[in-house]
């Protein structure tokens, strides 16, 4: 429930009718004040579907959504909750024939929209020749990585409004001296190049083509552009920091047009540059509103923090620290320990005594690291469990691909279609045994694999009847009778077999969800297989073009992306623990993203330079690939160190911005691979504690 | 607390610039190069923001400097740990690439291979070549094998192309010469050379398969922190200003790259002490570090040069066999060639009232053992003399040096044997590998649960690991389980099938505990069959929670289920039997693996008195013990490129008598360095070369072994496995015979 002062709702009546600006640090109330602008409108009789709320990425839009959700009326509709992509993608879907005319698209077929997954699909059919031909031999990086790059090259071009044929050429000129790689920067070009052109002879749009066509075409053309800005009214541009140059110059223009708006700007922000996101055009919005407001202090921090808040700060800048009471300077308490799983124990028991001695909320702990590894994550997660805390992470720990119950339906599903030639292991077999019969153990599994699997025959199964009774009563009767029946319904699909998805479907909920069987009464599976049908619905949607009437090409194809790792990154979000009894886990960035105060949080691993350093890419660069990179100009190491140096000091005044009342810092003399580390970070971290030691000596003296 | 000697002092009043210093074998320089980190950091010479960088040769010795480091600090009331980062060689440049790997191509999660995964890649492109090339093979066969078929010929021929494969790709890296590279040459040349070819070909397909895992393996480390400084001059400009003080040891084993990294870091005007000692060059076969690189520096006009020529290490007797070493090849080594091997200064004992004076000297307690022994009957004869010894002398270090970790691993089962204690430092220490191997144990069984052998080898491990038995009730629960025929009755018993229900309690031994023992082990087991639907490397580390207490194993178990975690990356056809399989190649010294053990990191023999240390001539480097078996100084181990002694890499199937790896890489070399004499010379110089070359270095590594002995020394060689086809015994080295002679004559026989 959010709550708002009398003061805020003072201040967002002013915004009522003209164009604002309201700045100020994170936790100084922005966002409220900005919900408090929304009820205003609502309850002066705008109708709700006048109103559009801006946000860089959706999960941004929480807080709105939250104020929407209390409300009883809207006036006749709700207020959108939109990302500039998403306005691009229903402009697109709006005026497609209007964008007929502008671009090569085909006629007589719709616009498929691509997500990141379906375009890394297509670019991998349009990068093979290229790898054939021997591309990207001077980089070491798996085709994955490569994809990924190139299409974040695309979308680069497309959010910062350059012409996407420029890539190259940029990414080879900002170097001071060539390095020997510089001809991939030159081979992924032409791979962007194959891809643009493979999606408009195919009517296929990926992020980068939507933007580009929205920003491009369509907003260039009258009659599209009166229907947006004839649609809504009133704006509130939240996180306008984290949003990329093209949406700041569409806001530039549309803002007249509204009849009032409120652009929120997060001081010390900026995070989300490795995406785009410009806080210096953002700025530039100021100049075109009529009235500015800065909001001061913190609704979040404790004085303490706001006092280290510049500590760190200068120490991170190598500035001289100003002198302050010996006692803020205990609010660094940071923890050494030689291993690192012991510093996990160290974390988890900190955590657990806070919440069990201290009466803490679990969702008033964030741990946080600058990567969190599989195994770092399954290991605070074992730990805490142990105490019975839950956790959450920032994505779940395991992909569609990981989870048993996706792995044990792909693997019926290979069986139940011999043609395709993919066939299970015994590994497979063995699992999928034991979840699919109710009651079956491993061992009893591991049996039955032995005797009823035929990895050499065209359908792997055997014929329970030609197993010797003593092997059946070893497995149990009833294991084999439950085998049988699934092979009997196997055997009777062949004959017709049909959609992936549909197959799916129909298995689980004919067989396996059956008394008897491993997934009855199972609603967590159930929830998992709805989204795998989901996610194949979704794939064959998107790919129908490409293939005839036979069903068995869309099992190969989705088979064969799931075993490459094309889909490894889906996560499905269902059954995630509630937020409000979890500890949260994640990276230090997605952390600040989220944008959710905590009172207690944990760094791990403070010497690790992952805290100070970018994401390096061999294909990609996001500061020379920005708007605010000028023909001309070497990206070198004095800018690499700058940059780099900016954003930890960013980085860490966002987290302390984010923390009510305790920062616990850890490190580890060898880091999870067993390496030492000693990174910016803790240089900082110890040049406060060496003060803080003067100061000490210094009272000591007196 | 250390108190320096007049020559240790000299250096540590290091007034800046660059400094050579040549150090004789227990000159203490480790303990005089921490004491100068220690001073420098003392002094305002270093901001908050800078560091000493002390760069060594082996992992072993970085936690050595870093204690020794911090423990001078804390004497100085200094904080340690701070302001300075001990590296070998291969961290610093781990270090350089990591920090900006966009310079070189590589993203911000590149994996660095192990030697384990180099070779499998390197054993795959050469299977495939060999495939490929049948003729080639015959045709550089002797005509004696030409037509042979066997697997031993076969599998022969496999490991020596490898190797040849292996040393080429190392030596292009070091040359700085891709595959492409290579082939641009030869069409400059207008050379051609099939063995040349054959490297093309393999470097090619080894360099892809790394793009494809996007890693880099060790060598490409080098390289690339190279190129990265070469191609960011402000990225070396503030490493330069990060590391304002450079200090290397064991410079002597610098490699031309290495030299030039260190030498950019540092700069034209920079603080760069070098400390190293020629005759200790051991690491040279098929590289391009070399002595010669320490000794050009020594003679650079802006270096300043000292000696720390006293050592305190050894009793006069052993001192004087290490000198009549340096004197006799000097003066009397009979390969003309080879007489550079070793070099003064000689090692001098320590002046009088010194703070670290020689031990007692004991010529008694030096043997040359001179009978002729098998090379099992040598290993035998070491055991039982450890074994009249060690009663006597608990409060004492002994180590036997072996040439070879297959070698050491022999001494290790005899030992073993004879019960006597014993901790040995070969590929990967005892404790890790049995780490590895109960993980690869309990994966092994995860992955096949209905076998028997896979079951019982689990629970030896997981009793012994747990203490959950004694040894007598393991013995008997070890043999319950074997007469278990159907293991799911035990596992996963169902009413009318359990198997411990139908146990006899009269016939059992303290029943209770073994039932208890029985059940604890199949409720673990049980937890972990569940977890086998984890990633695998949750799931070790859920098996490692369950089983490990010390944090040492625990972060180990977290390294190997990253390691893992990669294989499973790079293989996603991987299951469970492969993966223990990735693990039993630690358990079995088979692949390198560091631990967080004081074995892995810094190893101190005082404080393992009264055990046998048993470990490599190499290893052995930088360590002391009272007393010391040097073993197998024959002429194949200790070779001294006269006629008849045999050499390692010149294989009897070659067709004709020569290395074909040191010709192929000599070609290689010329090949880039233009040189068309070298290009061009007749096929046998290289092996010539590198006979003298092989020879050189085993005299100096017979150096090293002396000069680890404090007072008491044992010198035997063996015969060779006689049991071989076409092996002549082998005889004692001729530098064993001339200390041999040198010893009776001016001493008394034992």
């Amino acid at each position: 429930m959010i709550t708002i002062t009398d003061n805020q709702y003072q201040l967002a009546n002013q915004f009522m009718g003209t164009s604002n600006f309201l700045e100020g640090p994170a936790g100084s109330g922005k966002s409220t004040i900005a919900s408090a602008f929304l009820l205003n409108l609502l309850n002066q009789g705008v109708p709700g579907d006048q109103i559009l709320i801006l946000v860089p990425q959706r999960s941004l839009g929480l807080v709105y959504q939250n104020t929407i959700a209390q409300l009883d009326t809207f006036n006749n509709g709700q207020p959108s909750i939109l990302t500039m992509g998403g306005i691009a993608q229903r402009a697109i879907r709006l005026f497609w024939p209007y964008v007929l005319e502008q671009i090569n698209f085909k006629k007589d077929i719709p616009p498929t929209f691509l997500t990141m997954e379906t375009s890394q699909y297509y670019l991998a059919k349009v990068s093979e020749p290229f790898f054939e031909k021997g591309y990207f031999e001077t980089i070491h990086a798996d085709r994955q990585r490569i994809y990924s790059q190139v299409l974040d090259n695309l979308n680069k071009a497309a959010v910062n409004g350059f012409d996407y044929l420029t890539i190259a050429d940029r990414l080879k000129n900002a170097w001071a001296k060539e390095p020997e790689h510089i001809i991939a920067y030159q081979e992924a070009q032409d791979v962007a190049e194959a891809f643009r052109t493979y999606c408009i002879e195919n009517n296929l749009l990926d992020f980068s083509l939507q933007f580009e066509i929205f920003a491009n075409e369509l907003w260039s053309i009258d009659h599209c552009k009166r229907t947006l800005i004839d649609n809504y009214s009133h704006l509130i541009f939240d996180n306008s920091e984290e949003t990329v140059p093209v949406a700041h110059q569409i806001i530039n223009e549309w803002l007249p047009n509204f009849k009032s708006s409120l652009i929120v700007y997060d001081q010390d922000a900026g995070f989300r540059a490795f995406l785009g996101a410009d806080p210096i055009s953002a700025y530039s919005l100021k100049t075109k509103c009529q009235q500015h407001f800065v909001v001061e202090g913190s609704w979040t921090n404790s004085e303490t923090i706001q006092k280290i808040i510049p500590l760190y700060s200068a120490a991170l800048k190598y500035e001289p620290i100003q002198i302050v009471e010996p006692e803020v300077l205990n609010f660094i308490q940071f923890h050494h320990n030689m291993y690192y799983p012991r510093m996990i124990d160290m974390v988890t028991d900190q955590v657990a005594s806070l919440i069990k001695d201290d009466n803490i909320p679990p969702n008033e702990i964030a741990v946080l690291a600058p990567f969190v590894s599989d195994a770092l994550r399954f290991q605070i997660q074992s730990r805490l469990e142990n105490k019975g805390i839950d956790l959450i992470s920032h994505r779940p720990s395991r992909s569609l691909r990981e989870e048993p119950a996706t792995h044990v339906m792909l693997t019926w599903a290979k069986i139940a279609h011999p043609d395709l030639k993919i066939k299970p292991n015994k590994y497979d077999i063995r699992t999928s045994f034991m979840f699919s019969i109710q009651g079956l153990d491993p061992l009893r599994a591991d049996l039955m694999t032995q005797v009823l699997f035929s990895p050499n025959k065209k359908f792997v199964l055997n014929d329970l009847d030609a197993t010797k009774m003593e092997m059946q009563n070893r497995f149990t009767f009833a294991a084999g009778a439950q085998y049988e029946t699934i092979r009997q319904w196997l055997l009777e699909y062949i004959k017709f077999p049909v959609d992936l998805d549909i197959f799916l479907a129909r298995f689980f909920g004919e067989v396996l969800s059956q008394p008897g069987f491993g997934y009855h009464d199972n609603y967590q599976a159930a929830s998992i297989i709805a989204n795998l049908v989901e996610s194949v619905q979704k794939f064959r949607k998107v790919t129908t073009f490409t293939q005839q009437d036979d069903p068995l090409v869309l099992t190969n194809e989705y088979l064969n992306m799931i075993e490459n790792g094309t889909i490894a990154a889906s996560y499905l979000e269902a059954w995630q623990a509630p937020v409000e009894d979890a500890v949260y886990l994640a990276p230090a960035h997605t952390f600040l993203m989220q944008n959710r105060p905590v009172q207690y949080q944990f760094w791990l691993d403070i010497g690790s330079q992952g805290w100070w350093q970018r994401l390096m890419q061999p294909l990609t660069q996001p500061y020379v690939l920005s708007k605010n990179w000028t023909e001309g100009m070497k990206w070198t190491d004095i800018q690499e160190f700058k940059t780099n140096q900016e954003n930890l000091t960013r980085l860490v005044t966002g987290l302390l911005r984010r923390c009510k009342n305790q920062v616990y810092m850890y490190t580890a003399g060898y880091n999870e691979r067993g390496e030492e580390e000693k990174g910016y970070l803790l240089q900082a971290v110890q040049r406060l504690l060496r003060y803080k030691h003067q100061l000490l000596e210094q009272e000591t003296n007196v | 607390m250390f108190k320096p000697r007049p020559r240790q002092q000299e250096v540590i009043n290091y007034p800046g610039g660059k400094m050579g210093v040549s150090a004789v074998p227990g000159s203490g320089k480790t303990q005089t190069l921490s004491y100068l980190a220690a001073k420098i950091l003392a002094s305002s010479h270093i901001k908050d923001d800078q560091e000493v960088l002390i760069v060594t040769l082996v992992n072993s010795a970085v936690n050595n400097f870093s204690q020794r480091i911090g423990s001078f600090m804390q004497s100085f009331g200094l904080l340690p740990n701070v302001g300075y980062r001990v590296r070998t060689l291969h961290g610093v440049a781990h270090d350089i690439v990591r920090e900006r790997p966009d310079l070189v191509g590589l993203d911000t999660q590149f994996q660095i291979i192990d030697e384990r995964e180099s070779n499998q890649i390197l054993n795959a492109a050469v299977d495939s070549w060999m495939k490929q090339n049948p003729e080639l093979i015959r045709e550089w066969s002797s005509e004696a094998d030409q037509n042979r078929n066997d697997p031993n010929f076969y599998s022969g021929w496999q490991r020596s192309i490898s190797s040849i494969a292996a040393n080429f790709i190392r030596q292009a890296k070091d040359l700085q010469a891709s595959p492409n590279d290579i082939s641009l040459r030869l069409q400059e040349m207008k050379y051609q050379h099939p063995l040349i070819n054959f490297g093309i070909t393999i470097y090619q397909d080894y360099q892809r398969a790394l793009q494809y895992r996007s890693a880099v393996d060790f060598d490409d480390l080098i390289r690339f922190a190279l190129q990265a400084i070469h191609i960011d001059p402000d990225y070396l400009a503030r490493l330069r200003y990060r590391w304002p003080y450079i200090l290397e040891d064991e410079s002597q084993d610098s490699s031309k790259l290495q030299e030039e990294i260190i030498r950019n870091i540092s700069g034209p005007d920079g603080n760069w002490v070098r400390v190293g000692d020629p005759n200790q060059a051991i690491y040279e076969t098929f590289t391009t570090a070399s002595p010669e690189f320490l000794k050009a520096f020594l003679a650079e006009p802006d270096v300043i040069e000292k000696a720390l020529p006293n050592s305190g290490r050894s009793s006069a007797s052993i001192i004087s066999l290490a000198n009549e070493l340096i004197r006799w090849c000097i003066e009397d080594h009979p390969v003309e060639a080879v007489r550079n091997a070793l070099t003064p200064p000689y090692i001098l004992p320590t002046p009088p009232g010194d703070p670290q004076p020689n031990p007692i000297d004991r010529p008694d307690m030096i043997f040359f053992y001179d009978k002729k022994l098998s090379a099992d009957k040598e290993i035998s004869t070491i055991v039982s003399s450890l074994k009249k010894w060690l009663p006597n002398n608990q409060d004492k270090t002994v180590a036997v040096l072996v040439p070879r970790n297959e070698r050491g691993a022999k001494i290790v089962e005899q030992l073993q044997h004879h019960q006597l204690p014993y901790l040995e430092m070969l590929q990967t220490s005892l404790p890790t590998r049995q780490t590895a191997a109960i993980l690869s144990a309990a994966l092994q069984f995860l992955g096949n649960p209905t076998n028997t052998n896979h079951l019982i080898n689990l629970y030896d491990l997981f009793d012994r690991q747990m203490n959950l038995t004694n040894q007598k009730l393991r013995k008997i629960i070890v043999q319950l389980l074997r007469s278990c025929t159907y293991l799911e009755q035990y596992l996963y018993p169902l009413p009318d099938q359990d198997w411990l229900s139908s146990l006899p309690q009269e016939s059992i031994v303290e029943f209770d505990k073994v039932i208890e023992a029985l059940i604890h082990f199949r409720s673990t087991l049980s937890l972990w069959q569940k977890a086998t639907e984890l990633p695998i490397n949750q799931l070790l580390i859920t098996i490692g929670q369950d089983i490990f207490t010390k944090q040492s194993e625990l972060a180990l178990t977290h390294k190997l289920a990253l390691m893992l975690e990669q294989a499973n990356h790079n293989h996603p056809d991987w299951m469970l039997l492969q993966f223990a399989d990735e693990l039993e190649l630690i358990a079995q010294n088979r692949r390198k693996m560091f631990g967080f053990v004081e074995e892995d990191n810094g190893f101190d023999p005082e404080a393992h008195k009264g055990k046998v240390v048993i470990t490599t001539y190499h290893k052995s480097k930088g360590l002391e013990w009272d007393r010391v078996y040097l073993l197998s100084i024959n002429n194949y181990d200790f070779p001294s490129a006269l006629p008849g002694d045999e050499f390692m890499s010149e294989k009897y199937f070659y067709k004709n008598p020569i290395n074909l790896e040191a010709e192929t890489l000599a070609k290689l070399k010329a090949l880039i360095n233009q040189d068309i004499e070298g290009l061009f010379m007749e096929e046998g110089y290289a092996t010539q070369q590198s006979r003298y070359e092989y020879a050189a270095e085993r005299i100096r590594l017979l150096y090293v072994g002396i000069t680890r002995a404090k007072q008491e020394l044992v010198l035997t060689w063996n015969t060779g496995n006689t049991h071989f086809k076409r092996q002549i015994p082998l005889s004692a080295s001729i530098p064993y015979k001339a200390l041999q002679a040198f010893w009776e004559e001016t001493h008394e026989p034992a």
